[in-house]
Formats: C-alpha cells, sequence, structure tokens
C-alpha cells in the first residue's frame, strides 16, 4: 500500500504541540552540547594563545612587584600597572651562563585613553631586541614601529591611523592586533622610546603615579630565553640568589595557576553538560514513549489499510529525524550567536583566557553537535518504533492496548 | 479562525513582551557605562539613550496593535516593528559608536543584550506579520465570497 510521503509532515503539523515541544528539547541537547564544548575549546585556545604570546622562558622583575603579584595581575588579571628596576641590572644578568637573549620591556598606565575614563595598560618593547612580542605584532605590522607609533590590542575601539593621546602626547595607531583572547587584548605596545617619553611627560604634568624614576635608567621586566645547555629553572635559581633585588619567574609556573583553574571549569562544564545530556535523553525516551502510546490506534489503523511494519516504523523514524534536524540545527546556531555576542562577558566573568577557534573549527564543531544531537534523538526513539512496528492490531483496535 | 485569532493575540503579547523587556533591559540591566569620575558621559551614553528611543516607539507600536482589529493594518504595525527591531540592534557599536575596550560594560553587556533581544524581536515580529498577513487574507477572501453570494 502506497502511503503519501508526506504523511511524516503531515502529522507533525497535526499537532504542532507536540512537535514543538520536541523540537525545544532536541534544541536545548544540541545547545548544551555544542555550548559547552564551545567553551571549554574556546578555554584551551585560549590558554595555548597566552602560552605563545608570552614567549620567553622567564620573566625577570623587581621583587617587590613579584611579591605584590603585580606580574600576575598584568599579565593574567588584566590589572593596570607599572613598575620599575635599576637597568643596569640587565648588564648584570647579561653575565650569567646560559643566558640566550634577553629583551627588556616598560609597563606603563594611561591617565585615560583619549575617550574614556578608564586607563589602558602601554607596554614598551625594544624592536632590536624583542623575541617575545614581536614575532605576533609582525603579522599586524611588518615594518618596524616609528616612535609616537602604537600597536593596538583588538579588543580596543580605535583604528589605523586613528591618533590616541596618553598623558598629552599624540601617539599614532599603526596596527591593530588580532584576537588574542587574553588581557593583551586591551593593551597598547610601543617601542622603548615612546613609552620613555611618555613616562617623561607623566613627570612633567605630575601624573607620575609611579614615583621619580629616570625613564633612561629603568625597565620594567626582562624577558629570557635560555640556552639550550640549560634549563629554565637553573637559570631561575641562579638569578634570585645571585642578583639581588629581582625575582625571576618561569612562564609555565605564572601560567600554571591559569591551568589548574581552565582544568576546574572545564571539569564543571562538562559535568553540568553530561547532566543536562542525561536529564534530556530520559525526557526524549519517555516522550517518544508516551506519544506512541496516545497514537497507537494511529497506527493499527495504518496497520488495517495496508502500511507494512517496516513502512510504519520509517515514518515514525522519519518524524524524529525531522524533529532531530530542525531542533539540533536550532540548538547550535542559537549557542554559537549567544557565545559569539557574549564571548566578552564570559572572558571577564571566567578571569581565564577565552578565545574561540576558527571559523572551519566552529563549523566541524556545529556538524559535530549536530550529528550527535540527531544519533541520540534516533536512539531514544528506536525503541519505541520497534515496539510499533510489532503491534497486534486486531487487540488494539478491539480495545486493547 | 479561532485558532489564527488566538495564535495572533498570542504573537501581540511576546512582540510587546519583547519590546519591554528592550526598553526596561536598556533602561535598567544592560544600560551603558556609568558617569565618569567629573560626572560627564561616555560616548556610549548616546547609543544607550537612542535604544531606549527606539525601544519606547517599539512599546507604543506593540501596544497600539492590540487596540487594531484590522488584520492588514496589524501587520504593516508588525513590519514596523521589525524595522525598529533592526535600527535597535545596530545602534549599539554600528550607528553610534560605544567606548574604548570591549571589556567595558557597554561592549561587553550592553551591545550583546541589545543585540540578542533585537533578533528575538525580528523573529517575532516577523511571525505576527506572516500570521496577520495570512489571517487578513483569510478575512478578505470571505468578504469576497459574501459580497458575491448577495
Amino acid at each position: 500500500m502506497k502511503i503519501d510521503k508526506s504523511l511524516p509532515y503531515k502529522n507533525l503539523a497535526g499537532r504542532p504541540g507536540r512537535a514543538i515541544a520536541l523540537i525545544l528539547l532536541t534544541s536545548l541537547l544540541s545547545l548544551t552540547l555544542f555550548a559547552g564544548t564551545l567553551v571549554i575549546k574556546s578555554l584551551r585556545t585560549g590558554l595555548f594563545s597566552l602560552e605563545s604570546r608570552l614567549g620567553a622562558d622567564l620573566m625577570i622583575v623587581p621583587e617587590e612587584a613579584y611579591e605584590q603579584s603585580q606580574i600576575e595581575n598584568i599579565v593574567l588579571n588584566g590589572s593596570i600597572g607599572e613598575f620599575y628596576m635599576d637597568s643596569e641590572k640587565t648588564a648584570e644578568i647579561a653575565k650569567l651562563a646560559g643566558i640566550q637573549e634577553m629583551s627588556s620591556q616598560f609597563f606603563l598606565a594611561s591617565a585615560n585613553s583619549g575617550c574614556c575614563s578608564v586607563p589602558v595598560q602601554i607596554i614598551g618593547y625594544d624592536p632590536e631586541t624583542d623575541f617575545s612580542v614581536s614575532p605576533w605584532i609582525k603579522r599586524s605590522l611588518a615594518k618596524e614601529p616609528q616612535d609616537m607609533d602604537v600597536i593596538i590590542g583588538s579588543s580596543l575601539n580605535a583604528y589605523v591611523g586613528d591618533s590616541l593621546y596618553f598623558y598629552g602626547k599624540e601617539c599614532h595607531v599603526a596596527a591593530k592586533l588580532e584576537k588574542t583572547g587574553t588581557n593583551f587584548d586591551t593593551a597598547v605596545f610601543t617601542n622603548s622610546n615612546t613609552i620613555k617619553e611618555l613616562m617623561r611627560s607623566a613627570i612633567n604634568r605630575n601624573m607620575n603615579k609611579f614615583g621619580d624614576v629616570d625613564p633612561d635608567k629603568v625597565v620594567s621586566c626582562l624577558m629570557v630565553n635560555v640556552d639550550k645547555a640549560h634549563t629554565a629553572q637553573q637559570i631561575r635559581l641562579d638569578i634570585n640568589k645571585n642578583i639581588e633585588g629581582v625575582k625571576a619567574v618561569q612562564t609555565r609556573d605564572l601560567i600554571a595557576g591559569v591551568s589548574e583553574s581552565l582544568g576546574g571549569a572545564a571539569d564543571l562544564i562538562g559535568g553540568l553538560s553530561a547532566a543536562i545530556w542525561i536529564l534530556g535523553i530520559g525526557i526524549l525516551i519517555l516522550s517518544f514513549n508516551l506519544s506512541v502510546n496516545g497514537r497507537i490506534k494511529e497506527f493499527a489503523l495504518l496497520r488495517m489499510i495496508g502500511v507494512s511494519r517496516k513502512r510504519l516504523a520509517s515514518i515514525i523514524m522519519e518524524e524524529t529525524l525531522i524533529i532531530g534536524i530542525v531542533g539540533a540545527v536550532i540548538g547550535s546556531l542559537t549557542g554559537l550567536f549567544v557565545l559569539v555576542q557574549f564571548g566578552t562577558l564570559i572572558e571577564n566573568k571566567l578571569g581565564l583566557p577565552f578565545l574561540l577557534p576558527g571559523t572551519w573549527n566552529l563549523v566541524l564543531l556545529a556538524i559535530i553537535a549536530i550529528s550527535v544531537t540527531v544519533l541520540s534523538e534516533v536512539l531514544s526513539a528506536a525503541y519505541s518504533t520497534l515496539r510499533i512496528s510489532r503491534i497486534d492490531t486486531t487487540y488494539i483496535l478491539r480495545g486493547g492496548n | 479562525m479561532k485558532e489564527k485569532i488566538k495564535n495572533i493575540f498570542i504573537g501581540d503579547v511576546v512582540v510587546l513582551a519583547f519590546s519591554l523587556v528592550l526598553l526596561l533591559g536598556t533602561k535598567f540591566v544592560f544600560h551603558a557605562c556609568g558617569p565618569k569620575e567629573d560626572g560627564t558621559f561616555m560616548r556610549c551614553h548616546t547609543a544607550e539613550t537612542a535604544v531606549l528611543i527606539v525601544a519606547a516607539i517599539s512599546v507604543l507600536v506593540a501596544v497600539v496593535q492590540f487596540f487594531v482589529n484590522d488584520r492588514k493594518i496589524k501587520a504593516f504595525l508588525s513590519e514596523t516593528g521589525v524595522v525598529l527591531a533592526c535600527v535597535a540592534a545596530a545602534i549599539p557599536g554600528r550607528i553610534f559608536s560605544l567606548c574604548m575596550m570591549e571589556d567595558m560594560y557597554c561592549q561587553a553587556v550592553m551591545k550583546p543584550a541589545v543585540t540578542v533581544v533585537s533578533v528575538l524581536l525580528i523573529l517575532g515580529g516577523v511571525v505576527n506579520a506572516v500570521l496577520n498577513i495570512r489571517s487578513s487574507r483569510v478575512e478578505y477572501s470571505d468578504e469576497d465570497r459574501q459580497k458575491s453570494a448577495i
């Protein structure tokens, strides 16, 4: 017996309430799977991005900056700060064995960034010796930055060619960096000449919260890479033992805390997602069972007019597939839309690096989430389908269940 | 027919609810950044004011829909609501620029929240407009049938 191919669609349209409820439940499952996985993946991508952006084995900072966790706050927590040590320490450290490359950096907090009352972190680096930030700055700015040029993080609302004013000095935006998902996204990078000029301007305007320091005789931190014959730990111990007033920190140790927090957040998100999935699948199995029980006479009638058991099962499976695909697509798209919109807020609330993966990874993740959801939906309906294909038609139509 | 009228009524309620969320939410929850220390406002304040004006007009249009019986006018009002929601979505960061950093409140909360509520308002408005247009076609074809019978 031939049955209209559009019967599954008509069945769903005939009971819009049931169809909408099942689609909503399926979209919730898809959203949970997609959003949960995407958040965990974004956190991992953010951590990887932070690791690669730090780009040095050791960071050497003034002892008091280490004790007050200032370096940790600037790099990991997005705090704005400034601290300085005598630049002569550079020569002392350079004499130690095992130092392969070393470059100085300067930190300066802006009073304001020209338009808003929120200060930004200005980081000065020496383009001639730098090896930690230059590689990723070069991706956005091929030439070396000129004096009074600034390179801004992706989260700053200014564009190449704009002018920004720091301590009354006009700086030109030479490049805007790609998103890193870290606190460097809200920082401003410039060469050491420019940052020294800004420090002098701050001193002249009596806005130097950093005290009376000579910009030409200080640095904020030293980035160090060790040679192959030594380990970072050896050099760290060596510096901490022999050089007074400074503290060497292994960047791996600096990130260890973030890595632990990330593990905790990932476990929590994974656990919650799993709980929602178990609950959702249970509700789906129950819903399909109840739905099939409610329609048992309809199926018995279809059998009576000559519909085969196989065709009956395929009608139910087609209905399930329609619900599954529509719900899974809605859920994944909703998850993507919400996460893209609220990514910055999630990053702020979690206090962890957060970087959404690239477009193709997002598409792949969405396809996986949709496939897994549809498969789960089909498996949830499988038992009901099997049961209905074995119904005793005459018994049902006589009034039995 | 009764079922369709019920759906249209639900559609009107949904559109009014989203319009109110846009208006009250922008005022009290996902507002712009606070004033600076000297009491002046940052540039995002203009965007907030603009969203509030558009949201207030949206609420007005949604309220008027309740008192209009003509399906064609209702459909036109729904379409107006959709256009207003599109404008509201475009205001923060597109029509009016926001503050300097993406982690500031206006960028991290106001912009995405206004976008999400506006998208919901657009979807609600489109569904409502379609329901009204379909219903108006049925009404007018019924009238035509009655006229031709006379």
